[in-house]
């Protein structure tokens, strides 16, 4: 991976702030040449942000020509169709689980779009993954093998130096109904510590992620004393610090929380000795093809 | 020339969102996929404003009234726009009679 240009960084930058409560990032407002246009929308796809793009498009937040916006409108469609798609896929897989009475939680893709988003809409996603044991592995295999995946069943997930099981999660878990039939889900504190895990383990920033972890480390009924627990009970305290300070420098964000009053507590070498001051992710967000 | 016949759409039917249907806002609309189907259909407009109405069962004659601004000022009109555009969402799977009578 490389870094991508500084003035597409920006602009993706821009467009991944959007509607983002808090935030003082400026979104580009447009127009686009189409030579631009056209490394842009590539770029939006490939980080997963055409979601945000076409309803800042609708919005006015961006100013496009015609054909551009009726591009936009054509492939935002299809990933949404997608996003449907992978939940259909979710709800037959889970189904099963649920009937054979196998422990099970769905731990990304629309569980964290549809509890943690303000607009679930704007979050689309190809794939999502699913926690289970070895039980339930074996017993959906069959389901989950085909091409293209959509559903990745999983019996641990990385948890910096360690792993987690579905047992580790929360029981009950939370109930994502999708076409009124309940999925066991990560609650939302989990969720949070576990967008934070995924922005520890990529090898460069992930913006669509950073974005997760913003909305969620905002969503109004998150409880920060049972995030911290959470993280503190995997083990993951200062990963989840450090992706949350990372958040806030990225996207400015203005507002002081809980979350960001505990985080920046923690990576400042006053009070903790083994923090890591962490930067912005300009000249850091990975390239994606 | 004589106004188009009113669909065969019951006044006092009430109509739902199927409850097997997935669904999420998109920019310009509301996508949906019926539960058994692979078929995502975009409903834009006044289809995509009627799902979105559809909180709780409605009659056409509420559903109208809910849609005004989407519609023409004719009454006879209005009525023959929603009917159609419920059966056709109703062909589709996306919406039912509801059961709640």
């Amino acid at each position: 991976m490389t870094a991508v240009d500084v003035a597409q960084e920006h602009l993706l930058l821009g467009l991944a702030a959007y509607g983002l409560a808090g935030s003082v990032v400026e979104t580009y407002p447009g127009p686009f040449a189409p030579d631009e246009w056209f490394h842009f929308v590539q770029a939006c796809d490939a980080h997963g942000l055409l979601g945000l793009l076409a309803f800042a498009a609708e919005r006015g937040g961006v100013k496009l020509r015609s054909e551009q916006a009726e591009e936009l409108a054509v492939r935002e469609r299809e990933l949404a169709g997608l996003s449907l798609l992978v939940e259909q896929r979710i709800v037959r897989v889970s189904g099963l689980l649920t009937a054979a009475g196998v422990p099970h939680r769905l731990v990304d893709g629309p569980a964290r779009a549809r509890l943690g988003y303000r607009q679930p809409g704007t979050r689309t996603y190809r794939s999502a993954t699913l926690l289970t044991d070895d039980v339930g592995a074996g017993l959906v295999a069959p389901l989950t093998s085909g091409v293209p995946t959509r559903l990745e069943v999983q019996v641990a997930l990385l948890a910096g130096e360690r792993t987690l099981a579905v047992g580790d999660l929360a029981d009950p878990p939370t109930i994502l109904s999708l076409a009124d039939r309940p999925v066991p889900t990560a609650n939302v504190e989990e969720l949070l510590v576990l967008a934070c895990l995924e922005h520890h383990g990529a090898a460069a920033p992930d913006l669509l992620v950073l974005r997760d972890i913003a909305e969620l480390a905002l969503f109004p009924a998150i409880d920060p004393e049972r995030v911290r627990r959470t993280a503190e009970a995997w083990g993951v305290a200062s990963l989840v610090t450090r992706a949350l300070v990372e958040t806030w420098r990225t996207f400015e964000l203005a507002d002081r929380t809980a979350l960001s009053v505990w985080a920046a507590r923690d990576e400042d070498p006053a009070h903790n000795p083994r923090s890591r001051r962490a930067g912005g992710v300009m000249g850091r967000v990975a390239r994606r093809t | 020339m004589s106004a188009p016949p009113a669909p065969a759409v019951p006044e006092t039917t009430r109509w739902e969102r199927s409850s097997e249907v997935l669904w999420r806002r998109t920019a310009t609309g509301v996508a949906v996929l019926p539960h058994d189907s692979t078929t995502v259909t975009a409903l834009e407009g006044l289809q995509s404003a009627l799902w979105l109405a559809l909180v709780r069962p409605m009659t056409v004659d509420t559903l109208v009234d809910q849609l005004a601004e989407h519609l023409d000022d004719d009454p006879a009109v209005r009525h023959r726009v929603v009917g159609d555009a419920i059966l056709t969402l109703v062909a589709e799977g996306a919406l039912r009679e509801s059961v709640e009578q």
